[in-house]
């Protein structure tokens, strides 16, 4: 990641912060800091270091008490409404050149700091009072930032402010540094400011855990089902219970945004469903566990057969456990899974889910908002799977129905994420940032297709993706990239993308279609697409088909809409 | 004397194995100690040692022994 830092004060506490972290992540970066406040410079300059940099991220630090300095200082003289207009005029200079910014890199993306005060009010009780408060200013100025940045697609707001009032500025700020080093961060700032700012990173990069596997007793619920029975147990809508209510609640609000949760817990399975089927202040039911393990077996065991069941890595569970024990167990038996420690006491549960930043985006796609769906469908295919002997009168009876055509702004979202995060159905497995999607999307030699797959149980959404390159001087189609969610895996839908692919080579007068395998550790599901369906192998991995030999057909049980690129 | 806490937390926040550290020594005769990484020194001492200096005192430190009397009259 190429990331540039520009700031109105010294940066470079933050900026050294944010990289220990970034390495702690192990993921790559390429620092440019701007010199001291010359962000302006930079921006202005066509042959400034900044473009030449050339930055996929860039942070736009901008501490309004400092930027508007001389304004604050008239206040008393000035009202709000005069002050509000004179830092509206600043502030609309600011995104001047920010949009300036955003039309010379244009395919990087901007984060851009909202603004907070310095603790200056020296009459605690006369703001929102009076005509002379500055909180009322600040409201209005991080508002014009909002409505500033809507519809830009690649510009983001981080919100600083938030974090600023969750820790407290007397916290967050060092007087000491301000004036000594031009840096008003404390170090308990530092670390809170470059975690906010790790977590956007992390966003961009796609790194966002999908499952969270929970035990029942004392972590769902207060107590043991099997010993103090559905009657006896902790959770109500007052009181101490209320804690693991807020808590479910909150379970919840991740379920609708796309996080499959997950049951894993050492009890009856009867007594216990029977609680989460009964119980009145259970806000978690069946319907919202797309697999449950409850039963004596090691919990290792069971996670590994939920990771399989659900069809995601491992690498993507969070476990979320009361017991210590529990926690250690699979610390050490499974590494990959992500193992946050639980509060002590439950009281803290609804908070401590809050902030855990393993689920952050920065828009929920509808895919997201699908999801959990999908997996309820799933569990009634695997059902109607079983009643079938051969699989092909089970692909005939879902009445499966795909749709192929070019991404556009509104699924782009969802390509990128695919891109970014399909490990399994992958054949090349190259990881495209948004910068480089959007570069093919205008790239008249690529066609970036999407595909996507209802079935009589309900919609899988856009679950594939292939990017294409026409060679004129090799009269072929290369496919960069083929990529299918792993919820679709086995239902040879990925037949029906690649005879669209024969069919825009044939529309184009190319000869043959050649595919690319780079095997990895995850991929295997997916490296055997081009030799099942009768590609030639040409060696160090590419395989060919040639077009005038055969085309591939879509299988006769699934129907085809294709609003077609070929008539253009 | 420079006690042998201050000498690690020096040694560790410059990231250097080892380096000759008397009173008389001064940052700039340090490889690494700039600006930056003396806030980042003093920042560490204060954790360590449970201590807060003052803005002035801060910019006042001559060399390392004049920091180690700093701390010992906080403690």
């Amino acid at each position: 990641m190429k990331i540039a830092f520009l700031s109105n004060y010294t940066p470079d506490f933050l900026v050294n912060a944010l990289k220990n972290k970034l390495s702690v992540e192990k993921i790559a970066f390429d620092f440019y800091t701007s010199g001291f406040d010359q962000y302006a410079q930079e921006i202005l300059n066509n042959d400034s270091k900044l473009y030449s940099f050339n930055p996929e991220i860039v942070f736009f630090s901008i501490d309004l008490n400092v930027y508007c300095k001389d304004l604050f200082e008239k206040l008393y003289q000035k009202n709000s409404s005069d002050l509000l207009n004179e830092i509206e005029q600043r502030v609309n200079n600011l995104f001047e050149l920010v949009s300036l910014l955003n039309s010379k890199l244009i395919t990087a993306t901007l984060l851009i700091d909202n603004f907070f005060l310095d603790p200056v009010h020296n009459q605690k009780t006369l703001e929102y009072n009076s005509s002379y408060g500055t909180e009322i200013v600040l409201l209005k100025t991080n508002l014009q930032l909002a409505e500033f940045i809507q519809g830009k697609e690649r510009l983001r707001i981080v919100d600083i402010l938030s974090t600023v009032n969750n820790y407290g500025k007397l916290n967050l700020f060092d007087d000491r540094f301000f004036y000594i080093a031009k840096n008003k961060w404390s170090s308990d700032g530092v670390d809170k400011i470059s975690d906010l700012y790790l977590n956007h990173l992390k966003v961009i990069k796609g790194i966002r855990k999908k499952c969270i596997v929970l035990d029942l007793d004392n972590t769902l619920w207060g107590g043991v089902i099997g010993q103090d029975g559905i009657e006896n147990i902790l959770l109500s809508n007052d009181g101490l219970g209320k804690s693991f209510y807020d808590f479910q609640v909150e379970l919840l609000k991740l379920f609708r945004q796309g996080i499959i949760l997950a049951i894993c817990s050492k009890n009856s399975e009867e007594v216990a469903l029977e609680a989460i089927k009964n119980h009145p202040y259970m806000i978690l039911k069946p319907e919202h566990f797309a697999a449950t393990r409850i039963n004596w077996e090691n919990k290792a065991q069971n996670i590994r057969q939920i990771a399989e069941e659900l069809n995601i890595g491992i690498d993507s569970l969070v476990f979320l456990d009361d017991s210590p024990f529990e926690r250690g167990l699979i610390k050490q038996e499974l590494p990959e899974v992500t193992v946050p420690d639980l509060p002590d006491d439950p009281v803290y549960y609804p908070r401590f889910l809050k902030e855990l930043n393993y689920f952050n985006v920065h828009r929920l796609t509808d895919d997201d908002f699908n999801r959990n769906s999908s997996y309820q469908a799933n569990k009634e295919r695997k059902s109607l799977e079983s009643s079938f002997t051969d699989i092909t009168s089970f692909l005939k009876s879902l009445e499966m129905e795909v749709t192929i055509k070019e991404i556009d702004d509104f699924s782009f979202p969802r390509a990128v994420q695919l891109i970014q995060k399909t490990n399994q159905f992958n054949v090349t497995t190259r990881r495209y940032s948004e910068s480089e999607m959007k570069s093919f999307y205008n790239d008249s030699l690529y066609s970036v297709l999407e595909l996507s797959v209802r079935d009589k149980f309900g919609d899988y959404g856009l679950v594939g993706i292939a990017i294409v390159v026409e060679q004129k001087n090799h009269s072929e189609m290369y496919i960069d990239s083929f990529i299918m969610s792993c919820r679709v895996i086995g239902r040879n839908v990925e037949t029906a993308l690649l005879s669209y692919i024969n069919d825009i080579a044939l529309n184009k007068n190319l000869k043959s279609i050649r595919g690319e395998i780079i095997p990895t550790a995850k991929n295997a599901p997916s490296q055997d697409l081009y030799k099942r369906h009768g590609f030639n192998e040409l060696g160090d991995g590419f395989w060919s088909l040639n077009l005038e030999e055969k085309h591939l057909d879509c299988p006769d049980y699934i129907k085809m809409n294709q609003n077609l690129i070929l008539n253009q | 004397m420079i006690s042998d806490k201050l000498k690690q937390i020096i040694l560790k926040e410059l990231n250097l194995e080892e380096f000759e550290i008397k009173d008389e020594t001064q940052a700039n005769e340090v490889p690494g100690w700039d600006s930056l990484k003396h806030l980042n020194i003093i920042l560490a001492i204060e954790k360590s040692y449970n201590i807060k200096f003052k803005g002035m005192e801060i910019m006042k430190i001559q060399n390392i022994g004049s920091l180690q009397k700093l701390i010992d009259s906080k403690n």
